[in-house]
């Protein structure tokens, strides 16, 4: 993607985040794309393309009555809207559509409708060489690289600890985050314990919501009423389905080849970046995030966040809406990152962040398994 | 008390099948390749290292050290209390997830790099699990 030839004109969540048993998933897909497309100033038959995970594109353009020239149903977990953005740019650069809408919508908490991502069968390979050591999903594999990566680092539990206490000022910030009450590293530290070493505050939230961006050509950010939010440097990858086969379990190999792809397309250094989305599933994911993607050195994560720099007032913002932590967190959480960048962008966030030039938002998807990076700047980046 | 019924049990493929024969026979079979001598694990009839198809089925030693894992405290019904959930460092390089077993399921006694030994447990008519459990122990 040529830097800054694309914008992201529409964003929006569904209208409640947490609880929604009123409505099916189908339905909270459907309502983030009425919020995103009021944001956008356009209606359903402006909408030509359509991308979206946990509902198949069919299921979402025939609800909404979208007859799209082009579709996207790229399902890698939770960062999956991340690579959405990225191809939604290549396809609109290469003409094969004009307004692409982006959705997410899951009824992780009530179940109401639910489809869409889930595990393989007992004869897949996850089926046959993980899940038969009583694995219960991501509680029990997302965490299971930590202990290792404590030993390499010498990074701390209190360390740990410590990415909820800093997440927690920023969701007491927020009033639409879920937990907004201020924690300690006693309290997260003595709280149950899910799979030591994480305790339950380390352990993402688990709601109901959904979100949608719109997503056109830069050159026609003038017909939208949104201060537009431009597209710098994008990047993906993958790198297995099994967290057991991780290749090295102190570091995402997707999460490097994801960010460096997308540092390198926006051309810009880490000290111009002025906010950071780091998808949280659980709170070792900020120590890789940050390292993985050269903001920190391998094994400096842990005393950075520590030492308050990615809290309010610190140099630089991490998951400023609380995060999967304590913001929300429906599963697959991406959605809500890019929506956190996209306001942030627009100087329209709740824990606005002084001069938010930059912002590097960064998805993760499945245990490790997948990575997305989204580069998103004003118009004075360009 | 533990009902093993309750287990996600492995379903073999033809290209797992020397696997799962394996370990009902109290082996634990891994995959060489001949052209780069790469070991490489979850099987598959070629090397995923160079591609080549040129590559044979052998017995690994079974020795193992504690690379990472967690203790799961949330209940199942196939376990006892809370367990360990690991991934192992076979000896011959590859990676696996398993249960350590035969010691206290705490912190203190899951040291990382501790030396473990395979030992295979018959979960149903048809499938034997692999387990590790320190080395040295009784079996």
């Amino acid at each position: 993607m040529k830097r800054g030839s694309i914008a992201i004109v529409g964003a929006a969540e569904t209208t409640e985040l947490g609880r929604i048993p009123g409505l099916s998933q189908l339905q909270l897909h459907a309502d983030a794309a009425l919020n995103g497309m009021r944001d956008a100033g356009i209606s359903m038959a402006d909408i030509d393309g359509v991308a979206c995970a946990g509902e198949s594109p069919t299921s979402v353009a025939h609800y909404l009555g979208i007859q799209p020239n082009w579709v996207d149903s790229t399902s890698v977990g939770g960062c999956s809207f991340m690579l959405h953005v990225r191809h939604a740019a290549a396809a609109i650069n290469d003409g094969l559509c004009n307004t692409v809408l982006i959705t997410h919508g899951e009824s992780g908490r009530s179940n109401v409708g639910r489809s869409g991502f889930r595990g393989g069968g007992a004869a897949t390979l996850p089926g046959q060489f993980e899940a038969p050591f009583g694995g219960m999903g991501p509680t029990t594999s997302f965490t299971l690289p930590f202990l290792r990566y404590m030993k390499e680092t010498g990074t701390t539990l209190e360390q740990l600890a410590m990415v909820v206490v800093s997440q927690r000022l920023w969701a007491g910030l927020n009033p639409r985050a879920t937990l907004q009450e201020p924690t300690t590293v006693d309290e997260v530290m003595n709280d149950r314990m899910i799979a030591y070493p994480f305790t339950k505050p380390e352990c993402c939230l688990v709601t109901d919501g959904g979100g949608a961006l719109i997503v056109v050509a830069a050159d026609r950010v003038a017909d939208f009423p949104q201060s537009p939010v431009y597209l710098l440097g994008t990047g993906e990858s993958v790198e297995t389905p099994m967290i057991s086969q991780m290749a090295d379990f102190t570091s995402s190999r997707a999460f490097k080849i994801a960010s460096a792809n997308a540092f390198a397309e926006a051309g810009i250094q880490h000290s111009e970046v002025d906010h950071v989305m780091i998808y949280d599933a659980f709170a070792h994911l900020p120590f890789y995030g940050l390292e993985d993607m050269g903001f920190c050195k391998p094994g400096e994560a842990g005393p950075y966040i520590a030492e308050g720099n990615t809290s309010p007032g610190g140099e630089l913002p991490v998951n400023t809406n609380g995060g999967g932590l304590s913001y929300m967190h429906s599963g697959m959480y991406g959605m809500y990152a890019l929506q956190e960048s996209v306001r942030q962008i627009r100087g329209s966030a709740a824990a606005q962040v002084d001069a938010a030039d930059i912002s590097v938002c960064h998805g993760v998807g499945g245990m490790f398994a997948a990575s997305g990076t989204i580069i998103m700047g004003t118009q004075e980046t360009l | 008390m533990a009902d093993l019924s309750k287990l996600s049990l492995p379903v073999a493929t033809p290209e797992t099948q020397h696997f799962w024969e394996g370990t009902q026979e109290g082996e634990l079979r891994l995959q060489k390749c001949l052209s780069c001598s790469g070991t490489y694990f979850p099987p598959r009839p070629f090397c995923p290292t160079c591609s080549s198809q040129d590559v044979e089925v052998f017995t690994a030693s079974g020795r193992a050290t504690l690379y990472s894992y967690i203790i799961n405290h949330r209940p199942h019904p196939a376990f006892d209390g809370p367990y360990s959930i690991a991934v192992v460092e076979l000896e011959e390089g590859p990676r696996m997830m398993t249960n350590i077993i035969n010691t206290p399921q705490q912190p203190e006694n899951l040291l990382l790099d501790m030396p473990l030994q395979v030992v295979f447990r018959k979960v149903s008519e048809a499938v034997a699990l692999p387990y590790f459990q320190p080395a040295g122990s009784a079996i």
